[in-house]
């Protein structure tokens, strides 16, 4: 069969021969651009060709895509480019201008990446990164884009652990970075780690709280800003050979975000609506009225002492016989758990050429929170201009104008814990009403919140060729965004004063990066190479007024400062001028794109790095073999389509030092004979040799597309090693000061990242099919702890060389004392077990069995121990499309697994039942096996003992009773959608139509007992009082005119 | 876990590079592909070597902490012997449990100094090192225990030194230490009295001794409370009882009282400890100013049942006994025998009888002890000037 091809091949040229050498005589030049299909980008490195047998070779694309051939005139070019179908076009007669588009291959190899801010073809560099297309995370109403990637990007570990709309789940790029950690048990909060965010060619601040470390920042991330509608890709760059050029603010990893172009010569306009139902999750089973009071009432006929009866008779809701509520509960978490209804509209009108093209993109979205008096609304505006006049020339202008709106009501912090704290109380109690509130009821109903953030942000590129090959570009950007948080309490919700806090903060970045590109082809070798420099300017500012005793609920000022009215205020220590300086270089060799050799080099300067080190060094260094290129897999049989081995090696740095670290503080102490004095702040001493934070990182990968396409395989490994951690260790208190911070803890990360993808249908079919599989396993170990320590501990957090960044420092649960007898007696004190040496409530049957570790038996924190991990040690997703004619199928998964987490929410469950006099809510517990009499082999300890509760606490949250697997598979979203006929929509006046189906958050499957092991809290915790994932239906449709 | 994963991958990478070697040498070119072959074996190799083992990434081994800054918060200890003595003074300063702890180098503290450093060093001692047979809990006492009996199966004798360290750095001086056994004593002016001694802390993570510390006994007491000085042990002063009240003399008609004032010397009642055999009893006697007994059935709303932890009583004219367990009270554990914190054993004696004008007057007398030693114990509680008035008046 293949020789019959080739006999009809040659056959046919031989035909065309003639027809080509007649053609040879007239000559024409052609231009023209060579950009992707899809993002838009232009191509470099795109060899062109002309068409014949053999294929002549002719030229390739420069740094801008553009590209410039002479030919006979209507002779057929061939665009060639690993990663895109080659493209042949036929040249009109009189053409001398020649777009083109190339579509993707669609195998992961194929792709073009930026690296320092330039589009690259994938198969050249060597850094790993992983490519999202815009039109993967379509179709789900989102207020943070990020959420969408969960379980598609390996070595990206996404948790959706706040269903709080307008919030973002954490993230986490190979593990851990750090380890700073504060707090104990459900308040243990890990400091947060933001990766850098390049939206459109500028570095944007994603998380001033990771920035200015702390917990709950005013105003909205810009991230919340970016419609998904607009995304046109997110690159996520992991190793440090691929971030090393984005210098410090990349030690996280590096999300490049490009948004959408126009594309088409005629105008066109896009139009996405999407009509949304957040419905709460399942809520919790609740004892009501009368089964509410009579459980308490048993409760306290069975352990209660006499006085404690006498007390039933001074306890309305348990003794006064004319409640209405015995019969007629009062559906707490109905009040506060409801159903929202939202909308997101967003409008695209993009067109022109290459030569010039806009586009414009305006968005709103809504979405009203489960829990009521929370939410969040979006406005955007983003223009963009494209412009090149001539080959040389290239100026592109993006203005974007955002606006977020969001409502907390009365949560609190990153996990929006408390937001319902009142979603507990009795059923005995009357719900609020207009006659009848409680404050805190109140509180969290009627308190206004509102986080307003606007950004607006400029940025402007001018590029120019000086000659062949060499380019100068220069980007300029502005950025400017202003929050505010205005939260109004009314009177009633807050002893009788209404009280005002307000916040609001400016942030401002002017950015400029000036480079060049130079590449240069010889015979074979290529050879690239870039320089560039950032500088920037940033300056951040907060402040607050917190003030009460306003005139009433609707006048809320004026605000100031007045000694008695006053609860706080002024600018916040966030406080925050930097300016950067960094250059950077990069070389790149190849040859015949089948080795490459990838050097980079990046020096950092920081006004806040100090004198002593004020610039990093950053290098990487990166091979590739791309070995399907060898002679000896070029052959007929084509099963393998591409194939490489990459290697690189890079280093990130991360200064530790802010100003006040090296030069320390000065701060008002107080009054001395009537003046004000300025002393210097004991807190923290002065330390001038920080270290920066150093995280270097080695990466191994293999790339291989096999059988057609039809299997494609990326698989990773790496090693990060962290070291210079800042850590505030205590010091002597001779030294006159409190803290030291140093930079001697280190850490390690190793792991193994493997994406599988399968297209196990043929090309021709008429379904198309893919499946994509990914997972990585993260393994994060301390390897050192500053001041000669291996293990430090802080509230529920154990830190200890040769573990586990983060292991939980808790009592280790064994059982249930089944009998008196089994209580362990002090042979020398002839004493039972206890929980201090001074208490006489012995442990007895019932109660838990805690290992006594440090064998006193006196149960107390000494007997605490180092258990569990609150990370997650694999993670990774599957996502399946399949599309027959216009149907198409979209389900996308997520998993974790291995990681142990608090159930808190359990825990809670059951201390809520120790209190029988409490106003609190029952929830029934006849699912678990708890001790009920002298012998019983039980789960869990008796509950129900509440005089005893205070010394015993059975229910405390650290003990590994309630260390649970934090394991899930959770299906994110399911889309179907419908493309309808071209045709029949041409003749509507339309261009395009769809409409889909999706639902969002769909189902977890897990083996965790509480309500959802991904809401929980970066340290593990599921804190039952944090801000529930909601499920999400919806209903949209694509109109293109 | 780690190990899998390695040995998965390794597997993988074996069929991978079979797959490769056997595609190829069915097409052509055999040579070629071996030529390769070690290409193949790169990633392999480096595979091995960074996944091999936690060592190759520089993990540390996961040993338990052992802080520097571990000591005890006492570092002269001056129990009195014949008693238990439990301190619970150790700062382990966040290292990992559990620790074990060994008393090592007791040294008697006699003025030996070291040549060079000038440091007290001692001489070797085995006093506290000694192991004694010594009564040890293996069940709870809980105070409702109906017979001596029925205490002694809750404790049984086990060989101890007399000076030992247990879990939580607790340092246990055993109740049967005698002067005997432990003859450095405190002694009035000497400071070469006691022994030093180290304490060996070890975890997985080390071992730290924490050097030097002293225990400087005192001589027994075996009863409290005590009228004897704590160094000497000569007697100083009377024993006074803990409650008294509502009692008149019987010819005088004056209130009866304690006057702790010059060691009680015209207190109305001294206590006296007596230790007679060596049996397990404690019997109670009540003098008048010549030492006659009094009876005490004249002591007619006393509760005689539950006067102290004892069974068996017999009450005679002269007498009230008991047989008990030692010590009394036997733990620290509040019960109805003993005051409120549990420290001490707790009787009360009481009579009535209608005062003039009918008024009811209520006389009591009691007295809080320790008696630490076992053996058949009286307690005397003489009326040094006069009986109490028990009868009524007309």
């Amino acid at each position: 069969m293949k020789k019959k091809l080739l006999l009809i091949l040659m056959l046919s040229t031989c035909l065309v021969m003639p027809q080509y050498l007649a053609a040879q005589v007239k000559r024409i030049s052609v231009k023209g651009v060579v950009t992707d299909k899809e993002t838009k980008e232009s191509l470099i490195g795109v060899s062109i060709s002309l068409d014949g047998t053999p294929p002549k070779g002719l030229s390739a694309t420069s740094y801008n895509g553009e590209f410039s051939v002479t030919v006979p005139a209507e002779s057929s070019l061939i665009f060639h480019s690993v990663g895109y179908k080659d493209k042949k076009v036929k040249l009109n007669a009189g053409q001398t201008q020649l777009n083109v588009e190339m579509a993707s291959s669609s195998t992961s190899l194929n792709e073009v990446v930026l690296r320092g801010y330039v589009s690259r073809s994938k198969e050249v560099t060597t850094g790993q990164s992983y490519t999202i297309s815009g039109s993967e995370i379509q179709d789900v109403p989102v207020s943070n884009a990020i959420e969408l990637i969960q379980g598609k990007v390996p070595g990206v570990n996404i948790q959706v652990n706040t269903g709080a709309p307008g919030y973002g789940g954490s993230i986490l790029v190979r593990g851990l970075t750090g380890i700073g950690i504060s707090g104990s048990g459900g308040d243990s909060f890990l400091q947060p780690t933001s990766p850098l965010f390049v939206i459109d060619g500028i570095p944007i601040d994603a998380d001033n709280a990771a920035d200015f470390g702390f917990d709950s920042p005013g105003g909205v991330s810009p991230l919340q800003l970016i419609p998904v509608e607009d995304i046109a890709s997110i690159e996520v760059l992991t190793d440090a050979q691929a971030t090393a050029s984005y210098g410090s603010k990349g030690a996280y990893g590096v999300f490049v975000i490009q948004t959408r172009r126009g594309n088409s010569k005629k105008p066109k306009v896009r139009y996405t609506g999407n009509y949304f139902v957040t419905a709460p999750p399942n809520l919790r089973t609740t004892l009501g009225g009368k089964a509410e009071r009579d459980a308490k009432i048993r409760e306290i006929l069975a352990n209660g002492s006499y006085s404690d009866l006498l007390k039933v008779s001074s306890t309305p809701i348990l003794s006064d016989s004319l409640n209405a509520y015995y019969r007629n509960s009062t559906d707490w978490q109905g009040i506060y758990y409801v159903s929202t209804y939202n909308t997101s509209h967003n409008i695209g009108i993009d067109g022109g050429d290459t030569r010039f093209n806009y586009s414009t993109n305006l968005n709103y979205f809504s979405q009203n929170g489960i829990i009521r008096n929370t939410g969040f609304k979006r406005y955007t505006m983003k223009m963009l201009m494209d412009y090149r006049p001539d080959d040389k020339f290239h100026a592109q202008i993006i203005f974007n104008v955002g606006l977020g709106k969001r409502n907390n009501g009365n949560g609190q912090g990153l996990l929006q814990t408390g937001v319902a704290a009142n979603a507990t109380a009795s059923s005995l109690l009357p719900g609020p009403s207009l006659f009848q509130e409680t404050s805190s009821v109140a509180n969290d109903l009627t308190v206004k919140d509102n986080n307003d953030t606007k950004t607006f942000s400029a940025s402007a590129l001018l590029g120019y060729q000086l000659f062949k090959g060499f380019s100068l570009t220069n980007t300029g950007s502005y950025s400017y965004s202003t929050s505010a948080e205005d939260t109004e309490y009314p009177a009633a919700a807050n002893n009788n004063r209404s009280q005002v806090y307000s916040y609001n903060d400016r942030n401002a970045n002017l950015y400029n990066r000036a480079g060049f590109t130079y590449n240069k082809d010889l015979r074979g070798h290529s050879f690239f190479l870039q320089g560039f420099n950032e500088i920037s300017a940033k300056d951040f500012q907060a402040g607050y007024i917190d003030q009460v005793g306003l005139a009433n609920d609707q006048l809320l000022g004026p605000l100031g400062y007045g000694t008695w009215a006053s609860r706080g205020g002024g600018v916040l220590k966030s406080f925050h001028n930097e300016h950067t300086l960094s250059f950077a270089g990069l070389f790149s060799y190849n040859y015949k794109r089948k080795y490459i050799l990838d050097l980079n080099y990046r020096l950092d300067g920081s006004s806040l790095a100090g004198f002593d080190s004020p610039f990093q060094k950053e290098p990487g260094i990166g091979f590739r073999w791309n070995f399907d290129k060898e002679k000896f897999f070029a052959n007929e049989s084509g099963w393998l389509n591409a194939g490489d081995i990459r290697l690189t090696y890079g280093q990130v740095i991360r200064p530790t030092a802010d100003i006040y670290s090296i030069y320390g503080q000065y701060g008002p102490t107080g009054v001395y004979e009537g003046y004000n004095r300025i002393g210097i702040n004991h807190t923290t001493l002065p330390n001038s040799v920080l270290k920066p934070t150093t995280n270097t990182t080695y990466n191994l990968g293999v790339d291989m597309t096999m059988f057609n396409n039809k299997f494609s395989f990326i698989f990773n490994t790496y090693f990060k090693q962290v070291t210079n951690i800042p850590w505030v260790t205590p010091v002597t208190t001779t030294d006159g000061f409190a803290n030291l911070l140093s930079t001697d803890a280190s850490q390690v990360n190793y792991g193994y990242e493997l994406v599988l993808t399968l297209r196990p249908l043929s090309k021709t079919s008429k379904v198309q099919w893919n499946i994509t599989a990914q997972g990585s396993i993260n393994k994060d170990f301390l390897t050192k702890l500053p001041g000669n320590k291996n293990q430090i501990i802080i509230g529920t957090t154990v830190l200890r060389a040769g573990r586990n960044t983060y292991s939980y420092n808790i009592f280790n649960y064994q059982g249930v004392y089944a009998t008196d007898a089994q209580v362990p007696v002090d042979p020398v004190t002839g004493l039972k077990m206890r929980t201090n040496a001074s208490t006489t409530a012995f442990f007895k049957a019932g109660d838990p069995i805690w290992n006594d570790k440090n064998g006193d038996y006196v149960i107390d924190d000494n007997d605490r121990q180092a258990m569990g991990n609150s990370q997650a040690l694999v993670t990774g997703g599957l996502n399946t499309n399949v599309n027959y004619k216009g149907f198409g199928l979209n389900m996308n998964g997520s998993f974790t697994l291995r990681r142990d987490i608090i159930n808190d929410a359990l825990a809670s469950r059951l201390r809520l039942v120790n209190n029988p006099f409490g106003t609190s809510v029952y929830l029934p517990i006849t699912d678990l096996n708890y001790w009920k009499q002298p012998g019983d082999q039980a789960a869990y300890p008796n509950p129900f003992d509440y005089t005893r509760t205070g010394a015993i606490n059975p229910y405390r949250s650290e003990q590994s009773l309630f260390m649970a697997s934090g394991s899930y598979f959770k299906i994110n979203n399911i889309t179907l959608s419908y493309n309808f006929n071209k045709q029949f929509i041409n003749k509507l006046g339309l261009a395009n139509l769809r409409i889909y189906a999706s639902a969002n958050n769909v189902i977890t499957f897990s083996p965790y007992a509480g309500p959802n092991p991904e809401n929980v809290t970066r340290a593990g915790w599921d804190v039952s009082g944090g801000y529930p994932v909601s499920r999400t239906y919806n209903v949209g449709l694509n109109l293109e005119f | 876990m780690k190990q899998l994963i390695f040995n998965s991958i390794t597997l993988f990478l074996h069929v991978l590079i079979d797959f490769f070697i056997n595609i190829k040498s069915k097409i052509n070119d055999m040579h070629k592909i071996y030529k390769y072959r070690y290409l193949l074996i790169l990633p392999l190799v480096t595979l091995s070597v960074l996944s091999g083992c936690k060592k190759w990434y520089g993990v540390p081994d996961d040993k338990d902490y052992l802080s520097e800054q571990i000591n005890f918060t006492t570092t002269t200890f001056s129990p009195v012997i014949g008693r238990l003595n439990l301190y619970s003074v150790f700062n382990a300063d966040g290292s990992t449990q559990p620790l074990s702890f060994q008393i090592v180098n007791v040294r008697a503290n006699d003025g030996t100094v070291d040549p060079v450093t000038k440091a007290t060093i001692g001489t070797p001692s085995n006093d506290l090192t000694q192991a004694v047979p010594t009564l040890v809990w293996t069940g709870a006492y809980t105070g409702s225990e109906a017979s001596v009996a029925e205490i002694e199966a809750k404790r049984h004798l086990e060989n101890h030194p007399l000076f030992e360290a247990r879990g939580g750095g607790q340092l246990i001086l055993w109740p049967s230490s005698t002067n005997t056994l432990v003859p450095r004593l405190q002694a009035t002016g000497s400071v070469t009295a006691g022994y030093l001694f180290d304490v060996q802390v070890t975890n997985t993570g080390g071992t730290r001794t924490i050097k030097n510390l002293t225990i400087n006994p005192l001589r027994e007491r075996p009863y409290e409370p005590s009228n004897r000085d704590i160094v000497t042990g000569t007697q100083t002063d009377s024993i006074l009882p803990s409650v008294f009240n509502g009692m008149l003399g019987v010819t005088s008609r004056n209130l009866l009282a304690n006057n702790t004032a010059n060691h009680g010397i015209s207190s109305s009642v001294w206590v006296r400890f007596k230790r007679t055999g060596d049996g397990n009893s404690l019997t109670f006697k009540f003098l008048d100013a010549n030492k006659n007994p009094i009876n005490p059935a004249l002591f007619n709303n006393t509760q005689w049942a539950t006067l102290i932890h004892g069974f068996n009583m017999q009450m005679t004219s002269q007498y009230v006994r008991y047989d008990v367990a030692y010590p009394i009270p036997l733990v620290i554990l509040p019960t109805k025998y003993t005051t409120k914190d549990g420290s001490q054993a707790t009787a009360l004696f009481s009579y009535t009888r209608l005062g003039f004008n009918g008024i009811r007057e209520t006389g009591n007398m009691g007295l809080n002890f320790n008696i630490y030693r076992q053996g058949d114990w009286e307690i005397d509680f003489q009326f040094r000037t006069e009986t109490p008035r028990f009868q009524d008046e007309f």
